[in-house]
């Protein structure tokens, strides 16, 4: 399974469908991630909008896609967040971390 | 048509003329209070400004669609009630509308008997959701144990009932529902995964090259040797009106230490997060000696 990805520009998109909590969608994002790193792009924009509930595992994997384009003077971002997972996010301070894509 | 039928408020969402038409004729009929808009943006603007028992949209639509409508309802008002008209609806479709919490989903064509004994059906399940609501508000003490292996446990949900319980009868607002919930699933996970199976966080950075992590590789591993998921998890959930008290015991041995600290400051680290994120909802969170029991409570404001 991998989520969508799109290209626009230098920017590449990930649309996270689903609950991110689990090895099958910690996997999915791996290999969406690796589509579009591989692919040249080292501005990478997460889309959790139809995520409804983030764990630490799923923030782990979040934050190995930001670490692999940090190593490369690339940047993590994430589209405004909302609910529970902008709630989880400010729990771990990930709000400060990874800029919004307004 | 019964009186509490009749006593009803009624939003309807269709952009076509005719379906508006038939919506207006059964509510006339039915005796229900209502109105009729053309989209998803007006249903939202006359819920702002007015409650209703039941929405009733369609779901192609314009700009706001009918699952758009209902994921923005539901997170405005977990409690409305939103009956679904689909038309030509895929099995994925329905499966997200109701995950998304549609109270019922009604095929087209339409007419008065279906879309009267759909209300009806939403009236009656929510009778009995405000007589367990009500039973709930009414519990002064409470204490569950649970033993589960690793198997239950792998890779899976285990839900606290009593987050549900306690949301349901007014005890607690959904947002402290959701990081109980969610403080619990961490304090579970260490337990499988850190206490039981032995995996170490570290092993999470360690990558093969095939890009599977060391922590997921050994964590498989383990799962079939009995040795490490025959372990069992014993789960206490206490509940009074001032508490709830959770306890989390598993078989580890923890050849590593256990810390108590809060690591708010390492957050692009491999470890702690499950442990950060259960300290920064929790009131309290202590350890026993091996750290194979972790005993978290949270102060109810009842």
């Amino acid at each position: 399974m991998e989520f969508p990805t799109q290209i626009i520009g230098d920017k590449g998109y990930i649309k996270v469908q689903g609950d991110l909590d689990s090895e099958q969608s910690g996997e999915a994002l791996r290999k969406s991630f690796n589509d579009l790193f591989d692919r040249g792009k080292r501005t990478i924009v997460l889309d959790l909008g139809d995520v409804q509930v983030i764990n630490s595992y799923g923030i782990g994997k979040v934050l190995m896609c930001y670490k692999r384009l940090k190593a490369e003077n690339g940047v993590l971002m994430v589209k405004p967040l909302q609910g529970f997972v902008k709630e989880t996010f400010e729990l771990l301070m990930l709000d400060k971390l990874l800029p919004v894509e307004s | 048509m019964d009186s509490n039928c009749s006593r009803l408020r009624i939003l309807f969402a269709d952009d076509e003329h005719t379906t508006r038409e038939i919506y207006k004729m059964c509510s006339e009929r039915a005796g229900w209070q209502y109105k009729v808009v053309a989209d998803g943006k007006s249903a939202m603007s006359e819920l702002a400004q007015q409650s209703y028992d039941v929405l009733i949209t369609d779901l192609v639509m314009p700009e706001l669609n009918g699952l758009e409508l209902l994921k923005a309802v539901r997170r405005r008002d977990a409690n409305q009630a939103v009956i679904v008209i689909t038309g030509r609806a895929e099995p994925l479709d329905l499966v997200e509308l109701l995950r998304e919490g549609a109270a019922d989903i009604l095929q087209k064509p339409v007419d008065y008997e279906s879309i009267e004994q759909s209300v009806r059906r939403v009236l009656a399940a929510r009778r009995e959701k405000d007589c367990l609501n009500h039973i709930y508000r009414l519990a002064l003490y409470e204490r569950t144990v649970y033993e589960l292996t690793c198997t239950d446990l792998f890779n899976q949900k285990f839900p606290l009932p009593i987050a549900e319980r306690l949301y349901r009868g007014g005890k607690i607002d959904l947002n402290t529902k959701f990081k109980l919930e969610l403080a619990f699933q961490e304090a579970l996970t260490n337990s499988v995964e850190h206490g039981n199976l032995e995996l170490e966080s570290a092993w999470k950075e360690i990558i093969d090259e095939k890009g599977l992590d060391r922590y997921t590789l050994v964590g498989r591993q383990r799962m079939q040797d009995p040795r490490y998921s025959g372990r069992k998890v014993w789960v206490t959930i206490e509940y009074d009106r001032q508490r709830l008290c959770i306890v989390i015991k598993d078989q580890g041995t923890r050849p590593w230490r256990k810390t108590e600290s809060k690591r708010s400051a390492q957050v692009t680290q491999c470890f702690g997060r499950g442990l950060s994120l259960i300290h920064r909802i929790m009131d309290q969170v202590t350890f026993n000696e091996d750290g194979s029991e972790i005993t978290m409570v949270k102060r109810l404001d009842c």
